[in-house]
């Protein structure tokens, strides 16, 4: 949906990875793929949508139609720009995190089973977490444009509005969420790839002496102590489970009001090992709620932790705002009406035409 | 460090660090391991090369950071869930404050995972601690003045996510996301940036006029020397200073924060200085004379 001139802005400005705010202005280049390769919204998502029943006590039943519609216009606005952003970033990470710490494993398929797991997941929360707000504005407007032109009382559509928000909001970020997710395992192997057949070069040259070459005791690798190394068939148990953990997927642990599933099975171009961590992880979150993840060790970890931060920044700042800093407690501020979406992108200084007075 | 004693105690507590380091990367220990870690990181030499070259233990913060996205909204972070996670981000700042590892963490794109806490707008305690604490990693990569640093965080539009907080922050958050601007404009780069389109030096120049309007109901001196720092620096830009010449402040050109300032020379220097630059009263002159922005604006 980007315009010729948009384009060429955002070309000419090679310094935007927007932070998912100004998702009208994603710029193409930030990302590996272009926007006609992305994923297509899941097919039948209508068949997902739940229909609430007090539509049709308000007389609104007519709404059936209109409801799916809307959610699926709201979700392809959405889409793409969230996805190309968070697979960048989770790309991004995993790359250099996964090649970092398996710097010295010498079995790629390891290598790319971490790789998998970690930008499944670092894609999805990405997305999710993004695509919330944004999604909620789209499916409102949506909805409005839909219903005003069916004619119905504002008061109606004031209540209509909340319960197809609360009912459907979810499932359309679990289907964004899916789609970075499948979009980052189809791209996360070429970005590897290069990186490992230059290191299989290397191994090979060098021959078995590899793994005690340059990298292993001097180097970064140097300054740590031996069992924080990372070391060919030497991971400990809970090391080798830090990758495992990806497949834990956030979302499983939250309390979902809703029973939506994303509708799709596992992605086609996933390894066993993560198809089946991330099927699992699209499974209802209704019966896998895990409320005492977090609960634990509350009492006396809260109490030493809580001035904690306050100190973080002193140091960088001068020395009045330091005592600021290191004070006992923060001012909270008075609740106002703050909108989640208030702040706009910033401004991209090469698309004249949308320049308008402030 | 060549005395026997000194360096026994430091290699006791590099035992400890690197057990406590091991520990992150088994569940069941590591919100212990974070604790300790966090609380004791001044004591740790050099945790940050430990924290990043040992296996796993990035992956293991940044799974303690998305792990807590799904109660961003609708706002549901506990406090406990708020604690453990800043312990984590502490760590982080570690990383990215140490001279070795600084842009290792940018090169993996680490600070976008903290932005989503950055969006949120709940001023409850946990969030706002979330907040201040994200803030504090920002804070840490912009205090070395290094401009690649800066343009990495311009290119992920952190000022919008700090116009934000100077919105909405406690006093403390607004501090630091103001801190935060302040350095990214010290940075030639940085000025430009915000200087580059009417929009963008409208967007910085609203916040601050706002802030500067709250402070006159609850002062703080901390925070009114980061905003005519600000000020001052947008006022090395000639547009910016044209624009300032008729949106700053009435208040910063009368009597209104004298007594916030009186202990402050260094601040009073620096908002002598920015009236100076601004052309002081002769504002008719300016607003006919100074239309650069106005311009930019109609075009």
């Amino acid at each position: 949906p980007l315009t010729e001139d948009e384009k060429m802005a955002s070309l000419s400005l090679p310094d935007r990875l927007p932070s998912g705010q100004g998702l009208s202005q994603v710029s193409p280049s930030q990302s590996p793929y272009s926007v006609g390769q992305l994923p297509a919204p899941i097919p039948n998502i209508g068949s997902h949508i739940i229909f609430n029943q007090k539509l049709s006590a308000l007389g609104l039943h007519f709404l059936q139609r209109a409801v799916p519609i809307a959610m699926e216009r709201a979700i392809k606005e959405v889409m793409s720009p969230v996805v190309q952003r968070s697979v960048t970033i989770a790309i991004q990470t995993t790359k250099e995190l996964v090649l970092k710490d398996y710097a010295m494993e010498s079995d790629e398929t390891r290598i790319y089973n971490a790789a998998h797991l970690m930008v499944a997941s670092l894609a999805g929360s990405l997305a999710h977490v993004t695509c919330k707000e944004p999604l909620r504005a789209s499916i409102s407007s949506q909805l409005r444009n839909s219903f005003q032109g069916l004619n119905i009382a504002s008061e109606l559509l004031e209540q209509a509005v909340p319960l197809v928000m609360n009912d459907n909001l979810d499932l359309g970020c679990a289907v964004i969420e899916h789609a970075a997710t499948e979009k980052a395992l189809q791209t996360i192997d070429g970005e590897i790839a290069q990186q490992l057949s230059l290191r299989r070069k290397h191994r090979e040259g060098v021959g078995p002496s590899y793994y005690d070459a340059s990298m292993y005791t001097q180097g970064p690798m140097g300054v740590i102590p031996e069992s924080l190394r990372p070391r060919p068939g030497h991971l400990s148990h809970s090391q080798q489970r830090v990758y495992e953990d990806f497949v834990r997927f956030p979302w499983q642990n939250q309390t979902s009001q809703s029973s939506n599933t994303v509708p799709a099975g596992p992605p086609a171009s996933s390894s066993g090992s993560v198809s089946s961590g991330l099927s699992r992880s699209y499974v209802s979150s209704a019966g896998q709620v895990n409320p005492g993840f977090y609960s634990s060790g509350l009492g006396a970890t809260v109490l030493n932790a809580v001035t904690q931060p306050l100190d973080l920044i002193s140091e960088e700042m001068d020395s009045s705002s330091a005592q600021l800093l290191s004070g006992p407690s923060t001012r909270i501020g008075p609740v106002d009406g703050v909108k989640l979406n208030s702040v706009a992108a910033f401004p991209s200084p090469a698309a004249p035409h949308e320049v308008h007075s402030v | 460090a060549n005395a026997a004693g000194p360096q026994g105690s430091k290699d006791r507590k590099m035992a400890s660090a690197e057990n406590l380091v091991l520990d992150l990367s088994n569940p069941d220990l590591r919100e212990n391991a974070l604790l300790e870690l966090s609380k004791n990181k001044e004591l740790f030499q050099d945790l940050a090369p430990f924290v990043w070259n040992s296996f796993g233990t990035i992956a293991a913060l940044i799974q303690e950071i998305v792990s807590i996205y799904p109660v961003l909204s609708p706002p549901n972070l506990t406090p406990a869930q708020s604690n453990r996670v800043c312990n984590a981000l502490a760590l982080l700042q570690c990383v990215a404050s140490h001279p070795d590892t600084r842009m290792l963490f940018l090169n993996a794109h680490i600070p976008l995972y903290l932005y989503p806490f950055l969006n949120t707008t709940s001023k409850s305690r946990p969030f706002e601690y979330l907040r201040l604490t994200s803030l504090g990693v920002i804070g840490a990569l912009v205090k070395v003045d290094d401009t690649e640093v800066i343009s990495f965080l311009l290119s992920t539009e952190i000022i919008p996510l700090c116009l934000r907080t100077m919105e909405m922050g406690s006093e403390l958050s607004k501090t630091v996301a103001t801190f935060i601007v302040q350095k990214i404009l010290l940075d030639d780069v940085g000025l430009d940036y915000i200087c580059t389109t009417a929009e963008r030096f409208f967007a910085v120049g609203r916040v601050l006029n706002n802030m500067v309007a709250a402070l006159a109901e609850q002062p703080s001196s901390r925070l009114l020397k980061h905003i005519i720092r600000c000020y001052l620096r947008l006022s090395d830009n000639p547009r910016a200073c044209d624009a300032l010449r008729s949106c700053l402040p009435d208040m910063l050109r009368d009597a209104t924060f004298s007594s916030c300032l009186r202990e402050d020379p260094t601040t009073r220097r620096w908002l002598q200085q920015l009236l100076h630059n601004v052309g002081g009263g002769n504002r008719v002159a300016a607003l006919q004379a100074g239309g650069a922005f106005d311009h930019m604006l109609v075009n």
